[in-house]
């Protein structure tokens, strides 16, 4: 089955459906802004992105971003855990690079783990889980 | 399956392309000039952009959302948003399920980066990253 979708104008904001043809050419000075309103990105996030190829997300982890000196950190508070960056894209893609690590390194110590670190597997275990090896 | 307890997808792609074209009958799509840099000797800048996004291991209702956002170190601006609710709920997780949007001209008001962030039910999944660059060789 292949969906294909059409995003309505009733359920956008920010594109502009009555923009001409030449107008929309790249390259073509524009005259106003950009139609709709434009809205500030929210400090929290669902994050549910892939962080291995053979590792899935069941359950999306609660990231809050918080402003640091030089940039913005991305932090799960749940496994303690954070991503650093001069933007909170880049400060998302720093904590999906820490997630990835950390259940890779959990995995492979988990005879060795201690009683802390076996509770962050648990909570790590909740909302990832390998699809092959 | 409400859209609370829905599968989390599976991103397997997501495009941006000048044009998306349905072949009426087989479905198949092609996807014109895929992209990832926009030039252009003077900001800001306008373009119609077709959006493509294949993901797999869906069961449930779906509502889907895409956020187009600046990125930038002084903060993060969403320019331009859509929502796509599927009305049908997915049954068999080992299908694939495309998103073909070609999506309304989009205004990116200064050079830089952005991102077509992908959300299914609140939760982001994946993004594709677009570089709006001045033309070099351009001084105006």
């Amino acid at each position: 089955m292949i969906e294909v979708l059409e995003l309505t104008e009733k359920g956008s904001s920010g594109f502009l459906p009555n923009l001409t043809k030449s107008q929309a050419n790249v390259g073509e000075v524009i005259t106003g802004t950009t139609a709709g309103t434009l809205m500030t990105v929210p400090d929290e996030l669902l994050f549910a992105g892939a962080i291995h190829p053979e590792l899935r997300i069941v359950a999306a982890f609660d990231v809050r971003f918080e402003r640091v000196e030089g940039g913005y950190a991305a932090v799960v508070s749940e496994l303690d855990e954070f991503g650093l960056g001069d933007t909170r894209s880049d400060a998302l893609e720093d904590l999906r690079e820490t997630l990835r690590e950390l259940y890779l390194s959990l995995e492979r110590d988990e005879p060795r783990l201690s009683g802390d670190l076996l509770s962050v597997w648990a909570r790590l275990r909740s909302h990832v889980t390998r699809i092959r090896r | 399956m409400s859209s609370e307890t829905a599968n989390i997808p599976s991103l397997l792609a997501i495009l941006l392309c000048d044009q998306i074209i349905l072949e009426q009958g087989n479905g198949k799509k092609t996807l014109v000039g895929v992209f990832e840099d926009l030039s252009s000797p003077s900001e800001p800048l306008a373009k119609n952009i077709g959006f493509f996004a294949r993901m797999t291991d869906l069961e449930g209702y779906y509502r889907f959302a895409v956020k187009v956002v600046r990125i930038a170190a002084e903060g993060e601006i969403v320019i331009a948003n859509g929502d796509i609710p599927l009305a049908q709920p997915i049954t068999d997780r080992l299908l694939n399920v495309d998103i073909a949007l070609n999506l309304p001209p989009t205004v990116f008001p200064t050079f830089g980066k952005y991102e077509f962030q992908l959300f299914s039910n609140d939760m982001y999944i994946g993004r594709a990253v677009l570089n709006c660059r001045k033309l070099e060789g351009t001084d105006q």
